[in-house]
């Protein structure tokens, strides 16, 4: 059974992609933080 | 195995994408740090490493005035698309739509479906909220983006200044400087360009095959799933 049957078709999650979503997400808020603190601090 | 295979089915689009971001970075990075380096032999300063030169402003605003711009991008185009219309495009709802449906066309609350996400099937405030959640998003990024352009570019500028021993600015002065706004409307000017073409382009336009576009034989002032009126 994949994980995408396991999860069924109810949740909207399908394989991995909620991952992706929440993963990317972060990654871009990340590097905006990162990128804040580079300015502030005068880097 | 079958696992992972359906993973990248399932996913392909936005996997690559993210790849192409990353190999563009990368090379910006790359590019972006040879180009300061003679900048800065030019003016007999002092060069950076590849590593200083990925934390610096300097970089740093190079990366967010274009991110902002995209953000916006999607952000007017969400917003405008509510209520505007391109007759015959893929990028627009039908003449005849309503701009913001009612709770059945937007299968919300006791019209939810059962395979909703639970905020549309629990109505109200969690509807609404999942109800503007793109938008918002969106919103909330180009806000952030643009705010570290703004951080950034206001270093970056007194970096300058300094090397060319002139006086730094405050942050509410640089805010008000030529090369805050020719950064920020040089990619703004090219945003608002491609979403033009790409809603006036798809109306004659076709690439069979691509969800971006109608199919090949569909009339020219249809718009998608709409008849020929």
């Amino acid at each position: 059974m994949t994980a995408s049957e396991r999860s069924g078709p109810g949740d909207g999650r399908g394989t991995g992609t909620w991952p992706l979503f929440v993963g990317w997400m972060l990654l871009l808020l990340a590097l905006i933080v990162f990128y804040v603190i580079v300015g502030i601090a005068n880097g | 195995m079958a696992s992972r295979r359906s993973f990248w089915r399932e996913n392909a689009l936005t996997i690559a994408f993210i790849l192409l971001f990353v190999l563009a970075l990368v090379a910006q990075a790359w590019s972006g740090w040879l180009d300061f380096n003679e900048e800065q032999q030019t003016h007999h300063q002092a060069t950076y490493t590849l590593g200083r030169y990925l934390v610096s402003s300097e970089f740093g605003v190079d990366v967010m005035e274009n991110w902002q711009s995209e953000f916006l991008q999607f952000a007017s185009f969400i917003a405008l698309a509510i209520w505007l219309r391109q007759r015959g495009s893929t990028e627009s709802k039908k003449l005849d739509e309503p701009s913001v449906p009612g709770d059945e066309d937007a299968k919300v609350g006791a019209y939810a479906v059962d395979d909703s996400p639970k905020w549309a099937k629990a109505g109200g405030w969690r509807a609404a909220m999942l109800g503007n959640s793109l938008l918002a998003v969106m919103v909330f990024f180009w806000l952030a983006t643009w705010g570290t352009q703004s951080v950034t570019g206001w270093r970056a500028y007194d970096h300058d200044q300094q090397d060319h021993k002139e006086s730094t600015v405050s942050y509410g002065k640089y805010l008000a400087t030529p090369e805050f706004w020719n950064r920020s409307m040089q990619n703004w000017q090219s945003e608002f360009l491609a979403v033009a073409s790409m809603s006036v382009f798809s109306v004659y336009l076709r690439q069979r095959g691509s969800s971006q576009s109608k199919p090949v034989g569909a009339p020219h002032l249809a718009g998608t799933g709409e008849d020929s009126g």
